[in-house]
């Protein structure tokens, strides 16, 4: 297990070395959140191998698309999170994906991401993975559909045949749960990343 | 509008999931902007899916980060190369002139080139200037940062006899051959210690140095040197003693059986 460095500077700071191209800026980025982006990407490929490529993927985008980057309407880690979801959710759809893991066992899979699920750390001293398994499955659910798996709202109705407008409901009240339970929380680990 | 019913409708969330549709996502950047408790709604849905993907926390291959930092390098040269080709491919434009012996451009240019090298060369030597006077103000502000912390401690140490109630401060004042000279002596009664302090005498000439006398049953006794630039020094201590004075004596001063020799610069009674 390695010790998490983690570089204390502000995320106006940040964002401006990285707006300017400064690969230092990107190490910190990398450092600082390496391993959630790394356990999101995880989650949708589910494939170590991929999960690497994918991350090389997510960061040269990041690098090519900074400048878009906006902090008015949002975190810097909402934003880079979105760019390794969406990253990792292009790869999972594309051709030559779908036709590698069609090779491969399903129970694999299983062990790949068990094994990846226990080697995560830190977060479980605050007792935060816990809180999800408090949330109702059908909520926990929708949110890895349409989070994870890069379902569209109408593909969630269509697939789990529900209607479109219990989907909308469903998406709003987990996340007003995800906010009951995490939000004090999260409050405090922001700060403590920062 | 109703900003509360724009926000139970859900749109946000979507919004921030990324499965909202273009339109939508024009709509709530504008709305967001207008109104503040929608913007903060977001920050707030945001910060849980944040707080979400956080749980999702995994340990990264300790190999990635050299591969992830190798592709941006690799990214960023890309670019710079990908500008230099569009600089190649512009150039040959320009149709290439003979080169016609020494052209008036030629001669322009080695005159330029002089100038710059000598520019070059003028501006190096400055640049070494500045450098030197970096590396003095630098050793200068470590002094002045030691100085400090020396006289930190002193005052601290002075104050710490001030406050123990044991000394008895002793205020010597300037004499007519220096009327704004002042020492303090701190005179502990129970252990006899005597220091002095707050030193402001005028500077030492060369050869000389400031001598404290005890004034033990009316007559003068050697109570030590005093060492240029201190700011608190123990002296010889005495039982008893009805005043202090400071007078100037050649180096090494004067023994009691001589007495001062020199001018009486500061006294005080006790």
């Amino acid at each position: 297990m390695s010790i998490r460095r983690k570089t204390v500077i502000s995320e106006e700071n940040l964002v401006a070395l990285l707006q300017s191209k400064d690969e230092r800026g990107f190490s910190i980025l990398y450092d600082n959140y390496s391993s959630a982006l790394y356990g999101v990407i995880s989650k949708i490929v589910r494939s170590e191998e991929i999960a690497s490529d994918v991350m090389q993927d997510a960061f040269v985008k990041i690098w090519k698309n900074i400048e878009s980057y906006n902090r008015t309407k949002g975190t810097l880690f909402t934003w880079i999170l979105n760019v390794a979801r969406n990253t990792a959710i292009d790869k999972v759809r594309s051709q030559e994906f779908i036709q590698t893991q069609q090779n491969q066992d399903i129970e694999n899979f299983v062990n790949v991401i068990d094994s990846q699920q226990s080697s995560s750390f830190d977060i479980d001293a605050i007792g935060l993975k816990k809180l999800v398994t408090k949330l109702r499955p059908e909520h926990q659910q929708i949110v890895d559909l349409l989070y994870f798996q890069g379902y569209t709202q109408s593909e969630v109705a269509e697939e789990y045949g529900i209607p479109l407008g219990t989907v909308k409901t469903r998406i709003k009240s987990a996340i007003t749960h995800l906010r009951e339970l995490f939000v004090g929380i999260a409050f405090l680990i922001l700060k403590f990343f920062w | 509008m109703n900003t509360e019913a724009y926000i139970a409708s859900g749109i946000l969330e979507s919004y921030v999931l990324g499965i909202a549709t273009e339109e939508e996502v024009l709509v709530v950047e504008k709305l967001a902007q207008e109104h503040p408790e929608i913007q903060q709604e977001i920050v707030l849905i945001q910060e849980a899916l944040e707080a979400y993907a956080l749980t999702h926390e995994t340990e990264v291959p300790t190999e990635l980060k050299s591969k992830v930092m190798a592709a941006i390098a690799r990214e960023a040269s890309d670019n710079h190369e990908e500008k230099i080709e569009e600089e190649a491919f512009v150039k040959p434009l320009y149709p290439p002139k003979k080169p016609a012996g020494m052209s008036l451009w030629a001669i322009a240019a080695s005159a330029l080139l002089v100038l710059s090298l000598a520019g070059n060369w003028l501006l190096f030597g400055r640049w070494k200037n500045t450098e030197e006077q970096v590396a003095v103000l630098e050793s200068k502000n470590l002094q002045v940062a030691q100085q400090n912390q020396v006289l930190k401690a002193s005052y601290q140490q002075e104050v710490g006899i001030l406050q123990s109630g044991l000394f008895q401060a002793v205020a010597l004042k300037g004499q007519p051959i220096a009327p704004e000279a002042k020492v303090m002596v701190y005179w502990n009664k129970q252990n006899s210690e005597v220091y002095v302090a707050s030193l402001q005498l005028p500077t030492v000439p060369a050869g000389k140095q400031y001598q404290l006398w005890a004034i033990v049953d009316g007559k003068p006794v050697d109570a030590g040197m005093i060492e240029n630039d201190t700011l608190l020094l123990k002296m010889k201590s005495f039982p008893k003693a009805s005043a202090f004075a400071v007078s100037l004596e050649t180096k090494g001063g004067s023994t009691t059986e001589a007495g001062p020799k020199g001018d009486i610069f500061v006294m005080g009674a006790v």
